[in-house]
């Protein structure tokens, strides 16, 4: 299809607004109101344009493209009415800056005094330079403001952890409300008050933190203005580059624009075209990242102990001592522990070190009480592999969703995010909530059943689901439903959306397996589901579990067995150790911990935003994490530790002396990661390959293990750090 | 239901509530039955008569005798005068401005003999809670008709012959947005009243709904037929209570009889209204605000296109006409599109409701043919200008419209006509203003009004309002400049062009209208420092001329800042700089002394 802007026939395909073919074809129309992720609003009344029969001006933004629209975007009454529009907006924005002519000077001679207590111009201003207002003005071409200046009411609101908002600086485009509720579906910030005395506020003006927020930080991302400012970045530069990075605090693998200057990191944004977030994250990636890499409490020499106390020492002398403490048990007596937090290519080493140098039966770690574990085993059991692979978007296309009672906002946000679009989409959802205080606030259907009845509830909805379907099957008494905390009623409603609205999606996370009593639960859920035609989606926490999974299943290591070890070496995780119990530790981790202020030796590692990486999310998709800035200290990748406590240990040569080396060896030797043979990750990721139905599957029927549910893990930790003990503001967020 | 000899109908709109009409009417009700006449004589309370000006009103049926400013102190001497005695009380009646004889019948009298009733048809004479009175008077013919004997289609096509047009303010041809919507393929759709009432001064729509709930309602099924929906919302603000109430009842009465609900006059046809009540945003009036509101969101209007017809309530189409439009339906149905459009003109077809307030003698509803002059409604209808005064300009359409001065009285009323103006019909308020009104300060006032009540979506008419509000308090108070009328002239047109929905677009209407009719008096403001209507605070002085003060300490006691000095038998003096210029001082003074004047300009400054 074709529409003519300003002369020139324009090709589209699809709906997209006149303004988005507009930009896609380098046709500056000036806007402040509209944004990609959000839908048409037309506020801010500076994309008018003129539209061949139609009366009067029309905004681009939500005047959609049709076949043969002529549109004109700048006659001088356009842009005379655009300037008057600007005016107007700038009459109550500080604008003595922006229609300075000696502004060019500013950036030569004023250096960064953005500490004021209240901006009044540009320089004063912590948006200077991505301010979207200067870029329109400069467009629209404004040199004087008309009126007298107007101050909007109201105090800088400074009581808020993370974010501070300034109404002064507001020019009320709406983005940050409609984010909060179009895609966030928290709908924390509202319009306050109307006419002039319009504000974004809150419900009864309280705290963001009083007022259901969290923090996810998406209307300080889409603010064209300083008006919401993420509090730390007042006291930084604007970025002098930009690189992309994988956020590695929980699962979901958001990619996030990591800002540099002078090699430090100053900030972080979600990735607009990260495959899985969309410009969306959360409170640990938006404000959490620098304060991790740059932390007090890192790692930055190696350490060993001499005299019972931890001494700096160089690499060579730690390595060292590490490869005399761990040679002397003989083969099989160390036990060692790994992370899912480490990337592929350190996990991949850790495993065969431990194989090949320390003898050792299995690496232990997370990965083995996950629930991605826990439903391919179930899926074993059945005879039937339980997919483990979905797309992230897919579930914003549901047509019912099974929330297991997990705190999306806080341990899955973009899942929430997807769940959110869903609901708007007309979805159907569904909370469980087991034995706790009741399901979260919120749209849908909410359940709470009875504490340790979460398998028997699952038994009798999948024999409601039967029933519905024309099966003869028992949905228990009313005595059997009571003691479950089920109403026939809720039972039949829940089972009504079960078989209603497809694709169905079971949210399993921890809180799952907490909730309905371990891993052995997945059985009856994966029953549900494939009796409804539904999915269910591993929810699990951490940045790789998926890919540990994968590589342990290759070395051994599934299955969680514990044997006496004389000494340990503890690769990320933070372990509390017992006194006399452990023998000689090494500790190869980021932080000090409990593991290092136990450790005989302490081996310092980078973050994954100082080293490449790849990681596995949720949803099965490989993405390389680049490394965004120059190790802190001496600290050194997990492999390539590894790599040189091996040679200490007089195995030179048994892993590859480069990351994409260590990944293609990966990619040989775990079939799941065949894709990255030839070393490289392509930039929207790569899905791990799913295990194959095996010969014989489902004949020999094992027991589910009896293994209790693994102790619930904090969302917040990341390798020994807790940002949430840490961060006094996330605590705040998290409400402890 | 109930018959007698002769009816009182007390009329019970909320003008004549607030004087006392309930109050008459039980002493009405006391007296018939103290005095034996309970078989003879039956006490109604009908919806608002229009004539508010002369509330509490009672008009006796079947003679026609129409009795004002009643008070129940009056009753028993009316009762045993007209109703025993069978002799007609003189001295209740409607004497005519500057005249001396009554006016015994209501159909005599110039308020009401002008009018031609079709959306008001039913007021003052049924009881608008009983369905039965509403049905007496050819009440839900007009569906029966519609259910039974015609399609969607036929019933499109005669409203659309009739030529109605949209009542609640931009005049949009009803045929054709009923057209537009029953094209539309997507399901449920969704009929619409809108009741929100809220340009000052103005209740046409209030009065409709308080004295013939039916009419809308019945409208609102037979449009619901039209265009296949099967559920609607009757939006009506909250300052309405006694409407809200009645419609409450008006609507329970309709289910019972099979009107409303499923299988209706047992055609198979399911339809049901529920009442939605506004909380009170003058923008909610707007179609798509009032769409979000119904939605539960903040009532922020929406780019349209798309309209509601195709895209609205709850993203699925809709029609939404005011009160007004639908209780013209019933009887463009029953009584065929070609009786209606016999009236009116060739572009504004049937009747229209206005409410005439300000400096008029009749204030109050009067329901006209569109194409009236206004002087036949200004002098003929409403009486005139009271005190002698003279008139100067009338305000039509609300917020929105405009001011229309004096040499255009001869302007008929219809759509374009007012809009051509630089006025516009609006919902139908008419402020009549005599010479003591200042344009300036009327401008002023709508733009505060506007100011106030936009709701802060868009920025020329969030920001663009304040600005002109901010340089007409300037003028106002003798600071202006000449700069400031290019710069409200400016500001107008950034406004009208650039701003989102009708509020925004209408909003400069008051100052461009002004500017353009009363530009001498803006310039007297600016240049000469001078309020030529001696209104505006800043320019006005209060003077006591020494040579006809008496010394009574009159204005001295009645000044609020004493800024009034004199000894009794003394001449007084104001203290200019103490002064607040409430005029307490013009006002106690008495006439035949008349020592205190008001002045404007440097004259009065010395």
């Amino acid at each position: 299809m074709t529409i003519i802007i300003d002369g020139r026939p324009l090709a589209f395909e699809g709906r997209p607004t006149v303004l988005e073919v507009a930009k896609a074809n380098g046709i500056d129309i000036p806007s402040l109101c509209e944004h990609p992720a959000l839908e048409p609003y037309g506020a801010c009344r500076l994309c008018l344009v003129e539209v061949k029969g139609r009366k009067g001006y029309v905004p681009a933004c939500t005047t959609a493209a049709e076949e043969g629209l002529e549109v004109r975007t700048g006659s001088e009454e356009l842009r005379s009415l655009r300037r008057g529009i600007l005016e107007l907006i700038l009459a109550e924005h500080p604008h003595a800056c922006l229609v300075c002519d000696e502004k060019s000077s500013c950036d030569d001679y004023k250096s960064t005094i953005r500490k004021t207590g209240e901006p009044t111009g540009c320089v004063l201003c912590s948006a200077n330079g991505r301010c979207e207002l200067q870029k329109v003005v400069e467009a629209v071409g404004l040199k004087r403001i008309p009126y007298p200046a107007l101050r909007r009411e109201g105090e800088i609101r400074r009581d808020d952890p993370f974010i501070d908002r300034d109404n002064s600086l507001c020019i009320l485009c709406g983005r940050c409300v409609r984010i909060c509720s179009e895609l966030r579906g928290a709908s924390v910030l509202t319009f306050v008050a109307r006419g002039s005395e319009t504000v974004v506020g809150t419900a009864m003006d309280r705290r963001l933190v009083d007022s259901g927020c969290r923090f996810c930080g998406a209307c300080v991302d889409v603010c064209p203005t300083g008006s919401l400012a993420d509090r730390s970045a007042r006291y930084e530069r604007l970025p002098a580059a930009e690189t992309r990075a994988l956020c590695p605090f929980c699962g979901q693998g958001c990619r996030l624009k990591i800002g540099l200057w002078d090699g430090r990191i100053v900030g972080t944004v979600p990735d607009p075209e990260g495959p899985v977030n969309r410009g969306q994250a959360c409170v640990k990636g938006r404000f959490l990242v620098k304060g991790a890499v740059s932390h007090r409490r890192r790692l930055s020499r190696p350490m060993v102990r001499r005299n019972g106390r931890l001494e700096e020492a160089s690499w060579d002398e730690a390595l060292t001592a590490a490869a005399e403490g761990l040679g002397r048990p003989g083969a099989g007596q160390v036990a060692v522990t790994g992370s899912a937090q480490s990337s592929c290519e350190d996990l991949f080493a850790l495993h065969r070190f431990a194989a090949e140098v320390l003898k050792a039966h299995q690496v232990d770690g997370p990965w083995t009480g996950s629930v991605a574990a826990a439903l391919r085993a179930a899926g074993r059991r059945a005879g039937q592999p339980a997919p483990l692979n979905f797309a992230m978007a897919d579930i914003g296309l549901a047509g019912t969703i099974v929330n297991f009672d997990e705190d999306l906002p806080a341990t899955q946000p973009i899942v929430g995010v997807e769940v959110h679009r869903a609901v708007r989409g007309g979805a159907e959802l569904v909370h469980v909530n087991v034995g706790g205080a009741g399901a979260a606030a919120g749209p849908g259907l909410k359940v709470n059943i009875s504490a340790g009845q979460g398998r028997g509830f699952l038994k009798v909805l999948a024999a409601a689901v039967r029933k519905s379907a024309g099966a003869d099957a028992r949905t228990g008494g009313p005595k059997k439903l009571q003691a479950i905390g089920l109403t026939r009623d809720a039972l039949l409603r829940i089972a009504g959306a079960l078989t209603g609205k497809k694709p169905v999606f079971y949210l399993a996370g921890p809180a799952f397996l907490e909730a309905f009593g371990g891993p052995g639960a997945l059985t009856g859920l994966l029953e549900l589901a494939s009796l409804t035609g539904g999915r269910i989606i591993p929810l699990d926490g951490e940045a790789n579990v998926r890919g540990a999974l994968e590589i342990a299943a290759v070395f051994g290591g599934e299955t969680g067995r514990r044997r006496k070890a004389r000494a340990q070496y503890l690769a990320g995780p933070s372990v509390k150790l017992e006194p006399g119990e452990a023998g000689f530790v090494v500790h190869q981790g980021c932080y000090e911990d409990e593991s290092s202020a136990a450790a005989d030796v302490v081996l310092p590692e980078t973050t994954s935003f100082e080293t490449d990486g790849t990681f596995v999310n949720i949803e099965g998709r490989a993405q390389l994490s680049a490394r965004a800035v120059e190790p802190h200290g001496e600290a050194r990748p997990g492999w390539l530790i590894l790599a040189g406590l091996a040679a200490k240990m007089g195995r030179d040569g048994l892993l590859p002396s480069s990351a994409g080396d260590v990944r293609r060896e990966l990619a040989r030797t775990v079939s799941a990661f065949g894709g990255l043979a030839e070393g490289s990750v392509p930039a929207d990721g790569l899905f791990v390959e799913e295990e194959p139905a095996w010969p014989g599957a489902g004949a020999g029927k094992t027991a589910a293990p009896r293994a209790p549910a693994p102790p619930p893990r904090d969302p917040d930790d990341y390798k020994g750090l807790n940002l949430a003990l840490e961060s006094k503001s996330l605590r705040l967020v998290r409400g402890r | 239901m109930k018959h007698a000899r002769t009816h009182l109908l007390v009329c019970a709109g909320t003008g004549c509530v607030s004087c006392g009409a309930f109050a008459l009417k039980e002493a009405l009700e006391k007296e018939i039955v103290g005095r034996g006449l309970q078989d003879e004589a039956l006490v109604v309370a009908t919806g608002c008569n229009g004539f508010c000006e002369r509330g509490p009103i009672v008009m006796v049926h079947p003679e026609g005798i129409f009795y004002q400013r009643l008070t129940p102190e009056d009753v028993p001497f009316l009762v045993e005068e007209h109703f025993l005695k069978g002799r007609p009380v003189k001295k209740f009646m409607y004497v005519p401005p500057a005249e001396a004889t009554p006016v015994p019948k209501m159909a005599d009298i110039d308020f009401f003999k002008h009018q031609r009733l079709i959306a008001l048809r039913n007021r003052g004479r049924i009881d608008p809670e009983r369905i039965e009175e509403y049905i007496a008077y050819d009440g839900y013919e007009g569906l029966a008709k519609a259910l039974a004997e015609m399609t969607p289609e036929a019933i499109i096509t005669e409203i659309a012959d009739s030529g109605l047009r949209g009542r609640g303010g931009a005049g949009f041809p009803t045929g054709r947005k009923w057209a537009l919507c029953s094209q539309e393929k997507a399901s449920p759709k969704y009929i619409i009243c809108n009741g929100d009432e809220g340009d000052p001064g103005a209740f046409m729509d209030r009065s409709i709904l308080e004295a013939d709930p039916h009419a809308v309602i019945e409208g609102m099924v037979i449009g619901a037929r039209a265009i296949g929906a099967g559920k609607g919302f009757l939006y009506i603000r909250d300052e309405y209570p006694l409407a809200v109430q009645r419609m409450g009842i008006a609507l329970g009465q309709a289910r019972e009889l099979g009107l409303l609900g499923t299988d209706i006059l047992g055609t198979g046809f399911d339809f049901d209204l529920e009442i939605v009540r506004g909380a009170g945003a003058f923008v909610s009036g707007e179609e798509t605000a009032l769409i979000a509101s119904i939605e539960g969101q903040r009532a922020y209007p929406r780019q349209r296109p798309p309209y509601p017809a195709q895209h609205g309530l709850w993203g699925q189409p809709t029609v939404i006409n005011n009160v007004e439009t639908w209780a013209n339906v019933p009887s463009i149905v029953r009584r065929g599109a070609a009786w209606f459009a016999g009236l009116g003109t060739e572009t504004s077809k049937g009747t229209k409701v206005f409410s005439l307030v300000g400096k008029i003698n009749n204030t109050g509803l009067v329901e006209v043919p569109m194409g009236i002059s206004l002087r036949e409604i200004i002098y003929g209808i409403g009486g005139g200008i009271p005190g002698g005064r003279e008139f100067k300009a009338i305000q039509i359409g609300g917020p929105s419209g405009g001011c229309i001065p004096r040499d255009l009285l001869d302007l008929a009323v219809d759509y374009e006509s007012l809009t051509g103006a630089g006025a516009m019909m609006g919902s139908g308020g008419m402020i009549v203003m005599d010479e003591d009104t200042c344009m300036v300060d009327i401008a002023l006032y709508f733009l505060r009004f506007t100011q106030e009540e936009s709701c802060g979506k868009c920025a020329p008419c969030r920001l663009g309002t304040r600005q002109m509000a901010g340089i007409l308090a300037r003028i106002a108070a003798g600071e202006g400049t000449d700069d400031d009328l290019r710069k409200l002239e400016e500001l107008a047109v950034t406004v009208k062009q650039g701003a989102l929905c009708g509020l925004g677009q209408t909003a400069p209407n008051p100052v461009l209208s002004t500017l353009q009719y009363f530009r001498d008096e803006y310039e007297a403001h600016i240049r000469d420092r001078r309020c030529p209507a001696l209104v505006c605070k800043s320019l006005i002085t209060y003077f006591i001329e020494p040579d006809k003060c008496v010394g009574c300490l009159l204005c001295l006691k009645a000044c609020p800042v004493n800024a009034v000095s004199g000894e009794r038998k003394q001449v007084h003096v104001i203290d200019q700089a103490a002064c607040i210029k409430c005029g307490a001082c013009f006002n106690v003074c008495p006439p035949k002394v008349r020592a205190v004047s008001k002045t404007t300009g440097e004259e009065g400054r010395s």
